[in-house]
């Protein structure tokens, strides 16, 4: 759903007036487009309005005993925010980022030479990375699957240079919505000028799902990350492409994560 | 002078209220309740329709609020909007549920009330900004969103009804939400 069909939308949406599978694709949409989660905020406002001007019933004194009671008595039993799948999911993301940041190669050269310089500024980066991943899965709806956390690295295509290193992360479930993390390091400044890269997923007949396009680069990084209604599972190829359509970087997505918490 | 007497909370104090709640803090559960207990509970009656079901939908938002506390962030948007969204989501929702209805069918539209309610000694600051933005609507428009928000109306359901181009309707719902939230702003201004 573009950005027009969902504004036209919006209003209806904000008083709750749609219905599945529409909701839930406009939700998505407000998830990563920052205008309409503007507007969405907007008109999510001037709605809490009506109850607050239209209030006109107290309710009976004892119920606020029964509320602070019963808050009090779900914040006693767990602490609300990271449920252990969540946890688990930023963990799986943690290996994910390390691994993004330095390159198989660079991990495991770091292991072996954990003192040096470069193993401390790729850890730096890497919890700067963390962290910023850690806030993105914080916001994400619902549970964050980890049933299948899937990973892989990224390889400029033989002919193209070294455009990037890079990686993937799919995490799959069979009853939510299915994520798939893309980031790129290193990108030189002289490949600005192939942007936009698309960074489709492929499954084994090459049918294809666009996980989204890189249009700049913060620092010669970019990310991407996307949720999607249909099962993720069948992909396992990942294709990044420029701005003339040529593939630049591709890699494959394994069948389970090394590092993942499981 | 009561929690309700004191007006709008700044941002930086809702925060530091949300993050108590998170923690089980009661002054601030009671705090919280005290404020947005009354909107939440007269909403309920409007949609659900009993004082049984009211009070049951305002446990269910609180208990929600301390949940998703951490989501919570002052600086995209004010806390009356979060419980007004949990609330309306909930009792939405729990209607469908009971009805078996993909909507709300419930329509018990008023006009904006304009009597202190009962056992309130002070004013409301925050519900009299709201009055005030929502009466800066023509009375039209203002029946218009009551319809949509309590009645759970698509746009095309009113416009069937009132024999009047779907386009113009969803028009009208987007103008009105949009002077809304303008007035909303100009009132906080004064």
């Amino acid at each position: 759903m573009n950005c027009l069909a969902v504004r036209e939308r919006l209003p209806e949406h904000t008083l709750h007036l749609l219905e599945e599978p529409e909701s839930t694709s406009i939700d998505r949409h407000v998830e990563w487009c920052a205008a309409c989660r503007k507007e969405f905020s907007d008109f999510g406002e001037a709605a809490a309005t009506i109850p607050v001007a239209m209030t006109d019933r107290a309710p009976l004194p004892e119920l606020e005993g029964r509320v602070v009671g019963a808050v009090r008595s779900a914040a006693g039993s767990t602490r609300p925010g990271r449920s252990r799948a969540r946890m688990a999911a930023v963990a799986v993301v943690a290996a994910f980022v390390a691994v993004a940041a330095l390159g198989w190669g660079a991990v495991m050269a770091g292991r072996a030479d954990r003192f040096s310089a470069r193993a401390k500024a790729a850890v730096q980066q890497q919890n700067v990375a963390i962290a910023r991943f850690e806030s993105l899965i914080s916001t994400l709806p619902g549970t964050v699957p980890t049933d299948h956390p899937r990973l892989g690295d990224l390889s400029p295509t033989p002919g193209h240079g070294n455009v990037a290193t890079g990686a993937a992360l799919m995490l799959t479930n069979g009853a939510g919505p299915d994520y798939a993390f893309v980031i790129l390091n290193g990108v030189q400044q002289k490949r600005v000028g192939d942007l936009p890269y698309r960074v489709d997923l492929e499954d084994a007949a090459h049918a294809g799902v666009t996980v989204g396009r890189i249009t700049g680069l913060q620092g010669g990084t970019a990310q991407l990350i996307k949720s999607f209604g249909r099962d993720l599972l069948p992909f396992s190829r990942v294709k990044v492409f420029d701005a003339t359509g040529k593939v630049v970087m591709t890699g494959t997505i394994g069948t389970d994560s090394p590092g993942s918490a499981r | 002078m009561t929690a309700q007497s004191q007006g709008p909370l700044i941002a930086r104090e809702e925060q530091q209220l949300v993050e108590q709640l998170r923690a089980g803090n009661e002054d601030a559960i009671r705090a919280i309740y005290a404020r947005f207990s009354r909107p939440v509970f007269s909403m309920g009656m409007r949609i659900l329709g009993s004082a049984e079901a009211a009070e049951e939908l305002t446990q269910d938002v609180f208990v929600m609020a301390w949940r998703k506390a951490a989501r919570f962030d002052a600086s995209r948007g004010r806390l009356s909007t979060w419980l007004m969204t949990i609330a309306h989501n909930l009792a939405v929702d729990r209607l469908r549920r009971e009805t078996g209805l993909s909507r709300p069918r419930l329509v018990l539209v008023e006009d904006v009330p304009d009597v202190a309610i009962d056992g309130e000694d002070e004013p409301f600051i925050e519900r009299d900004l709201a009055v005030r933005a929502l009466e800066s609507l023509s009375r039209n428009d203002r029946a218009l969103l009551i319809r949509a928000y309590y009645g759970g109306l698509t746009a095309r359901e009113i416009a069937e009804q009132d024999s009047i181009p779907l386009g113009t309707v969803k028009t009208r719902l987007r103008t009105a939400l949009i002077k809304l939230r303008a007035a909303n702003v100009e009132k906080e201004r004064q």
